[in-house]
Parts: C-alpha cells; structure tokens; sequence
C-alpha cells in the first residue's frame, strides 16, 4: 500500500471560536499506480487533505502511513525528504515564484536536494519537454497562461522521478479545452506507472479519474 | 553554490523594497554608532590615561572638605589649606598629594574677548600627571609671559604663538600669555581620573613660564601670577609604593575626619557618575528611547524580510526544503544585508555626524561600536527571526490555501 489513512481528523484553531473541523475521520488507502479524483464544494477539506498526504500539514489525530513512514511521527527532515524524491506537489495556486523562468522553478527540488546546475538543467528541461512545453523554458512564469503554469508547476512536481503526483484544483483556473488537455496528459502519466491524487469541484474531471471519492464537511465518502 | 542560487530567489525583485530595507538598516547601524560614540571615546581617553599616567588610581583616595563635592558647599569659601595638606602628606604611608582645579578665564585677544576653562595643577600633580603635547607642536616660552598650552578644540581661536591677555574668573588683574604648544593626549581630570577628551573642550592647560622644556605641562601654580586664586582643598591622595593600602585608608581616614571626608576615587567617581547620570536624566531616557527606536528598527526591519518572503518559503517547503534550512538561510540573507548595510554605515557615520547631529569631530566608532551593532544586530536577529518564522510559517499555511498568485 503507498498511502493508508486510518480515521484522520484535522482541526484548524482547536478550542477557539474560529475552530474549523476541516476533516472527520478519513480513511484511504491509495495503491501504487491508482488515479484518483476528490470531488467537493469550496471549503470541503480538499487542499487540507492534500496538505496532509503531502506532510505539509500535520493531522490532529488518526494515523497517516506513506510506505512504511509514520507520516505523524516522522521529522522535517524526512518529510521534505519525501517531497523532494518521491511527492510531488502541485498547489492549487500552482506555488511558482512568478519572477523566475519556467526552466528555474522545475529545477528548484534539485537545487534543494544539492543535484549539480548541469544535471538539473538537463533534467528540468527533459520533464518540460515530456509536458510539451520545453519552448516555455527560458519564459518567466508571470508571462505565461494559467493552463502554462499548470504544466510548469506538474513539470516541478515531477523533476525528482515522484511516485505520488499531488494535484490540487489543477484545473480550477483553466478552460474546458486546457481541462482536457491537461487530463490526457495525467492519464497518460499515470498509464506509466505514477500515482495521483486530484482534487477538483468539476464533474468533468471526477469522471475521467478511475477511482472517484467525494469529500462533505470533512468526511470522506467512496463513489466509485 | 546551491545555497547561493536559494538565497538569490529569496531576494525580493521589488528593487525599492529591499533597499529601503537596506536604507533603513544603514541608518540604525549610522544611528548606533553615534550613540556609542561619546562612551567609547570616554573608553578610549581612560584607556590612554591609565597607560599613560603611571598611577594605581584603585589605591587613589580623594579628600574633599565635608562633601563629596565642592559645589555642594554653599558657604564654605574654598580656600588653601596648606596645613590639611601638610597633615594628609606628613600621614605615615602617603606618597603624594595631587592639588589641581578647575577655573574659568575670560581671554581678550584681537578685540574680542573668548570664555576659556583652564586646569591649574599643583607642581606634583604635574608630576604624576603630565600633560601629553602634540609632537612637533610647542615653541619656546618668554619670560613675563605665562606659558599657555591648548587643546586642539581651542586652538582654532588660540593658534600656537598667540599672545594674549586672560583674566581668571572674570576678575583681577589680566595675565599676560603665550600660547606655547597643543595637547596632544587626553586630559586628566582636576583631582579624578575621569578623563575628558581633550579634542572636545575650549580647555588651556597652563604651563609654568620658568619650565624648561613641555614634558610637564599643567598649570603648575605659580604665586607670581596667580597670588589671588585660592586653592581647592579637594584632592587625590596617594599611597607610598608598597603599603598595605586598607590599613593606610583607615588610619588617614581617622586622621582627618575634623577637616572633611575621605573616600575612595573608584567610590567618588561612581558617586559622581550616579549625580551626573541623575542630573542628565532626559538625556538618558532620550537615550533609551533612542536605543529602543534602533532595537525595533532592526527587528522591524527583519521581521519584515521574513514577512515578504512567507510565500517564497511555502513555495521552497513544497520543493522539499527544511524549517532548519530555511531558517539558516533566511539567517544568512540577514547577515549579509547586515554586513552591506554595517559597510555602508561606518563609511557614512562620519558624514552623518556632521550633517545630521552636528557632532563636530566624530572619531571612527571603535571596538565598542563594532560590539554594539553587531550585538546588537545578532540579539535582534535571531528574535525576529525565530519570531517571524513562527508568523511566517502561518503566513505560508494561509498563503499555500489560497488561490491565485
Ligand atoms: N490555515 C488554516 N487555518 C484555519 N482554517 C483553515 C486553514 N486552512 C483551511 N482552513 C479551513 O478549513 C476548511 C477546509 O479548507 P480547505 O482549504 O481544505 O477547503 P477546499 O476544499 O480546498 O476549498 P477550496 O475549494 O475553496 O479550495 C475551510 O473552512 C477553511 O476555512
Ligand atoms: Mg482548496
């Protein structure tokens, strides 16, 4: 199993007025090679589910297994670890630094990890070129499209050879012909062998995802 | 050459903002350096003083007739006691003891006329405690003429080889004078070892005109032109080399409990630092506030870099990067703005004496300048650092949740 959530629960802010009970007793178990969608209205506990499974965010209670790593247990140190190699995580603003090229934001996990300028050069511009968009390379990001951004910021995600791709709302700001663009491409990542995990409030995207799940006040629900 | 590359994205590319940034830093490290000024000059000339003034000032004992202070004796019309002194010197373990004062002179020169403070030192006090001249910058005196040295300060009115007429205290009968060399050292302090920058004051060392050569400038008192002025009866007692200081302390203080009071100079110069810190206490505070203004202005300042960069350190968190990491760096890029922002501080401070405070002579802040902004800078950055990570960790959280660039 790559992923097991055992009855995971996240409160923002407990015991305060603003407390926000952001997921209720999740439960998933996620196989190597699965693509699955998290279907749910604004303020459902996408993103904060996401964040969880990234080690962006830490759960209030439940248990939380990637491989063999106790995801609440495990240091800093190993959770970047983790999202350096083998989580790659798309955000839902896409997190790009808009003033660097296209070429630098996909080499940013290689230069943290301490890979050479070379390699990471010839490695970014491999996983761009694999996007489609290797011609974007020397762009800055504040001049490119929304479904451009989306393309750079999977291409991040993926410099390091990640076996989870995490995506939140990765279509939440294109148009139903990038949608499709940019489905066909996950689909056919995750045909050699990548793992992902959308979330999204579109229909369109659910359906085209093999296994669906719908998420409601927190709560978890299989659909298909 | 990573790191180097992570540091370079952390800059901000709002050129206006980082400057300003820089801008504002520049001017605390200018800012602290001037206020360190005045102590580290005081420092300093105590420094030179003790090494220079073969004196033990810690087995020093100050006699003052019944007060710690003359000016706190209304009444009592201070007059020459030479029988007190013959007493304190005849007292079994005294090696010296050191007469000197204080007055104030007007000067006509040219016309005008100049308000001068001048030091007159007994011939032994000029012993133990000679004035250092500036090489190269004394003349022959004349006879009738009192022999005058000066500091730098006072020179610009009273150029060496100045002949001049001075009346001290405004009264009597003038004193023909010949301003014969600068001084070059610091100045020791009528009958304490508080030195006084001899750059600062309007002050002339009087010299006796009979003196051979300068080596012991001071105003020797010399009845031939001074017969009027009384002496002070305060003054610093010295032991002779190798007595048991504390018996000597308490067998003199015995001695002259029915003339005045006697005490240590280490406890009459705290004493007179307390009155004097008491005295200038809104100049305190403003010092205070002023220290407080620099401590807030550096944090500000790093609590804002930490601040504008919240969404670049969620986005480096995503790429895999560390807290320790990233607190480091963060750390780093302070300190190297630190160190641009201290170059460019301690090359303009100097300006900045001149034109912003009016400081007329503002020697380079040393050590204890060095000292204080960085340590300064060191205390407050890792405070506002560790502070606004904590905040700049929420900022990320709420930054990573939100849409839109
Ligand atoms: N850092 C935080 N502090 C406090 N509350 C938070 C925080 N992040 C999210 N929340 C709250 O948790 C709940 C779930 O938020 P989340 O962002 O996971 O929803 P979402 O499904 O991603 O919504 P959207 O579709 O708008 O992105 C919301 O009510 C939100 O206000
Ligand atoms: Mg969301």
């Amino acid at each position: 199993m790559l992923i097991t959530l055992k009855d995971v629960s996240k409160t923002y802010d407990p015991g305060r007025e603003t407390e926000v009970r952001a997921l209720r007793g999740v439960d998933l178990e996620v196989k190597e090679g699965d693509f699955i969608s998290v279907t749910g209205p604004s303020g459902s506990g996408k993103s904060t589910l996401l964040h969880i499974l990234a080690g962006l965010d830490t759960p209030t209670s439940g248990a939380y297994f990637f491989e063999n790593t106790d995801m609440t247990r495990a240091s800093d140190r190993a959770k970047c670890a983790l999202r350096r190699r083998q989580i790659g995580v798309v955000l839902q603003d896409f997190g790009l630094l808009g003033d660097d090229t296209a070429l630098e934001n996909v080499c940013l996990p290689l230069t943290v990890d301490g890979v050479s300028r070379k390699k990471a050069v010839a490695r970014a511009r491999e996983v761009l070129e694999r996007m489609g968009i290797a011609d974007l390379a020397g762009k800055k990001v504040n001049a490119l499209s929304g479904g451009q951004r989306q393309r750079v910021a999977a291409a991040r995600a993926l410099s390091q050879n990640a076996k989870l791709l995490l995506a939140d709302e990765p279509t939440g700001a294109l148009d139903s012909q990038n949608t499709e663009a940019l489905m066909d491409l996950l689909e056919s990542l995750n045909r050699s062998g990548l793992t992902i995990i959308v979330s999204t409030h579109n229909p369109t995207v659910s359906l085209r995802a093999p296994v669906s799940y719908s998420i409601m006040d927190g709560v978890l629900k299989r659909e298909r | 050459m990573n790191t180097l590359r992570i540091m370079n994205k952390l800059r901000s590319r709002g050129f206006l903002r980082e400057f300003f940034l820089l801008a504002t830093l520049t001017l605390m490290v200018i800012f602290t350096n001037i206020l360190m000024e005045p102590l580290e000059t005081y420092l300093d000339t105590k420094r030179e003083l003790e090494r220079d003034i073969p004196v033990d000032f810690d087995a020093a004992l100050r006699f003052s007739p019944t007060a710690w202070y003359l000016w706190e004796m209304p009444e009592a019309e201070p007059e020459y006691h030479p029988e007190i002194h013959e007493a304190l010197r005849a007292h079994p373990g005294t090696g010296a003891v050191l007469e000197s004062r204080q007055e104030s002179a007007h000067c006509a020169l040219g016309g005008g006329t100049y308000n001068f403070d001048f030091i007159l030192y007994s011939r032994e006090y000029a012993r133990y405690m000679p004035l250092k001249l500036r090489e190269g910058s004394e003349i022959q005196g004349e006879e009738g003429r009192l022999s005058v040295v000066v500091t730098e300060a006072a020179s610009r009115s009273l150029p060496v080889g100045t002949r001049f007429e001075m009346c001290p205290n405004g009264e009597g009968a003038p004193v023909p004078c010949l301003v014969v060399g600068i001084i070059g050292g610091a100045i020791p302090g009528a009958d304490t070892h508080q030195p006084s920058d001899s750059a600062e004051f309007d002050l002339i060392g009087l010299t006796a005109s009979n003196h051979p050569d300068f080596a012991l400038v001071a105003a020797v008192y010399d009845p031939a032109f001074f017969d009027e002025v009384p002496w002070d009866p305060a003054a610093l007692v010295l032991p002779e080399e190798g007595v048991d200081v504390s018996a000597w302390w308490e067998s003199l203080g015995q001695e002259t409990a029915q003339w005045g009071q006697l005490r240590s100079l280490t406890e009459y110069e705290r004493a007179a630092l307390e009155t004097t810190l008491s005295e200038n206490l809104s100049e305190e505070l403003n010092f205070i506030l002023l220290s407080l203004i620099a401590v807030f202005g550096y944090g500000a300042y790093l609590f804002l870099s930490v601040r504008v960069r919240a969404r670049k350190f969620a986005v480096l968190s995503v790429a895999g990067m560390t807290r320790g990491r990233m607190f480091a760096l963060n750390m780093g890029f302070n300190l190297g703005i630190y160190l641009l922002a201290a170059g460019l501080g301690w090359i303009l401070t100097p300006w900045a004496a001149k034109c912003l405070v009016q400081m007329d002579r503002y020697r380079s802040a040393g050590v204890l300048g060095a000292l204080c902004t960085g340590g300064l800078f060191l205390m407050t950055l890792l405070m506002s650092t560790a502070a606004s990570l904590v905040q700049g960790r929420r900022a990320a959280a709420i930054t990573l949740y939100r849409k839109g660039d």
